[in-house]
């Protein structure tokens, strides 16, 4: 009886006791620094329940185990999680500004640098197409492929690179986009479209995506179809009721489960390794990337269209929704207060959310 | 290593350049979704309040929530200004607001006129519907239980011996 209850002192490991710094840490930088909390909380509890001793929470057999099996180790939470994406993303700026979506395109270019820099530093090249899409800065995309193609000890790491840098956009960003543009071209102030995106194009633009993408990359069906057929509930108007559960009850109970599946891959030997610091490092280096090759195409788009297209939208063509947007929308300010991207910039947010799942599934297809 | 290598950056230029590709085709996909279904012509002068309230919105938004990914924009305004299509003109929207407002303005002076004096001490600084509804609200509470064990709701005698 007392061995029971007391049995956990004795299996206190330094590594256990290093593990639950960091879940205390990730649940400080969610919690205190508002740094993304609603994954960074779960998360950081996942850690901490996983790592405590002779619990066996996270074991086959335990709860934090169950559900891993359950929504984790078949991609299904990531997809459920990317329904509720879908109802909440409103891709009318796209609609309106068309052109726009290229700026999406342009901010992949993160995800397979980063790709080649893992390789470079002795990745196997599924490992580093899972780390690679760190730089798709998209949470869902990222946990889908990374399940699919990393060794379960990558899970954890690569979804807490992604969320933290995500996190960190405000800071990694703007110092990019000040340097790769001038002056003139921030001050730019876009022309607001002339019409309003029709209820037939919202309508039909979410089912011609799910069949031309899942066409042109079969591995990004699962992504790309729920993504828009959350936002078909959205859009459509009959199913209010389907569309505020895809936004708030559905979205919510996944975030919790996710959150805390992803933190219960993080043992102390799994995670404690030197490695672990060089998918940071990775990670880091794809957001750079994906901003400077958003924003270098925002200037090419600037040249092209004779100074009608402010370069700074370009860098929220990475598709951390909607914080990089308003990142732009931020640093136009900075130059001048009556400057407003914001929804300029929602054009190639959402835009790169496409990309992003395009490019996981590209992945996907050609490593699986 | 070298091979794997190469692998790489063959996924590379295949994946990027089947994202552009891709993306290029949902741009083209949706001039032509605007061509065929072209929506409502935005108001000129309200173009940029709204955009400006949008992005307060979404500032906004983000704040209170950042969430992994999302928050919806707000769209642009959809005000139709043209008269001959059978809408509205703005011109009389504006008259009919300002007709309301005007009503409302008159209907709360005499409200406050019929307000008593004690209730309006009372409750300084509230608005008149404020007070008419703290009122109503207490006048419609109904009463406590008479006494222990009685249910006022309910339909039987608590002493009849059947419960």
């Amino acid at each position: 009886m007392s061995d029971q209850l007391l049995g956990a002192f004795p299996d206190i490991t330094v590594s256990g006791v290093a593990m639950i710094v960091i879940a205390l840490g990730v649940i400080y930088l969610g919690v205190a620094r508002k740094y993304e909390p609603l994954l960074l909380l779960p998360i950081g509890i996942g850690v901490l329940l996983a790592n405590l001793p002779a619990t066996g929470i996270a074991e086959d057999d335990g709860f934090l185990g169950l559900l891993r099996q359950a929504g984790l180790d078949n991609e299904l939470f990531p997809l459920l999680m990317f329904l509720g994406v879908g109802a909440l993303t409103d891709f009318t700026p796209m609609l309106q500004k068309p052109v726009t979506v290229l700026l999406g395109a342009a901010a992949q270019v993160g995800i397979f640098a980063a790709l080649i820099a893992a390789l470079l530093l002795g990745w196997d090249i599924n490992n580093a197409g899972a780390i690679g899409i760190i730089g798709s800065a998209d949470g869902p995309t990222t946990i889908f492929v990374s399940t699919q193609l990393a060794d379960v000890d990558l899970w954890g790491p690569i979804a807490v690179a992604a969320y933290s840098y995500m996190a960190m956009v405000p800071l990694i960003q703007p110092p990019i986009m000040r340097l790769l543009t001038t002056k003139k071209e921030r001050l730019v102030k876009m022309d607001y479209p002339s019409r309003a995106a029709s209820y037939k194009a919202r309508v039909l633009f979410p089912i011609i995506v799910i069949i031309l993408a899942s066409l042109i990359a079969p591995e990004a069906a699962p992504l790309v179809g729920m993504l828009m057929f959350g936002n078909l509930l959205r859009e459509v108007g009959v199913v209010d009721r389907l569309a505020k559960a895809a936004q708030n009850e559905l979205i919510n109970v996944t975030t919790v489960f996710l959150g805390l599946t992803v933190g219960s891959t993080m043992t102390a030997d799994r995670f404690l390794e030197t490695r672990t610091l060089g998918i940071f490092a990775i990670g880091l280096f794809a957001f750079c990337i994906a901003t400077v090759a958003g924003v270098l195409f925002g200037k090419v788009m600037y040249y092209a269209s004779r100074g009608k297209i402010n370069p700074l939208i370009g860098a929220a063509g990475v598709s951390a929704v909607p914080m990089a947007a308003r990142v732009a929308h931020k640093v136009g300010r900075d130059e001048d207060p009556d400057t407003w991207l914001i929804m300029h910039a929602m054009g190639p947010n959402v835009a790169g959310v496409l990309g992003s799942a395009i490019a996981g599934g590209v992945i996907l297809g050609t490593l699986l | 290593m070298t091979e794997e290598l190469g692998e790489g950056l063959y996924l590379a230029t295949v994946g990027m350049g089947l994202v552009f590709l891709t993306l290029v085709a949902f741009m083209l996909i949706l001039f032509a979704l605007g061509k065929l279904f072209p929506g409502e012509e935005v108001a000129e002068d309200s173009e940029t309040d709204e955009a400006a309230a949008g992005a307060d919105a979404t500032e906004q938004a983000g704040h209170v929530s950042v969430q992994p990914v999302f928050v919806a924009a707000q769209q642009p305004a959809r005000i139709s200004v043209g008269s001959g299509d059978g809408r509205i003109p703005g011109a009389k929207i504006a008259a009919m607001a300002v007709a309301m407002y005007l009503a409302t303005e008159q209907g709360e002076s005499v409200v406050n006129t019929t307000a008593p004096a004690a209730t309006m001490n009372q409750f300084r600084g509230s608005s008149v519907w404020a007070i008419q509804g703290r009122e109503s609200l207490r006048e419609s509470q109904g009463h406590r239980p008479q006494s222990y064990g009685h249910k006022s709701h309910s339909a039987y005698s608590p002493r009849d011996g059947l419960r």
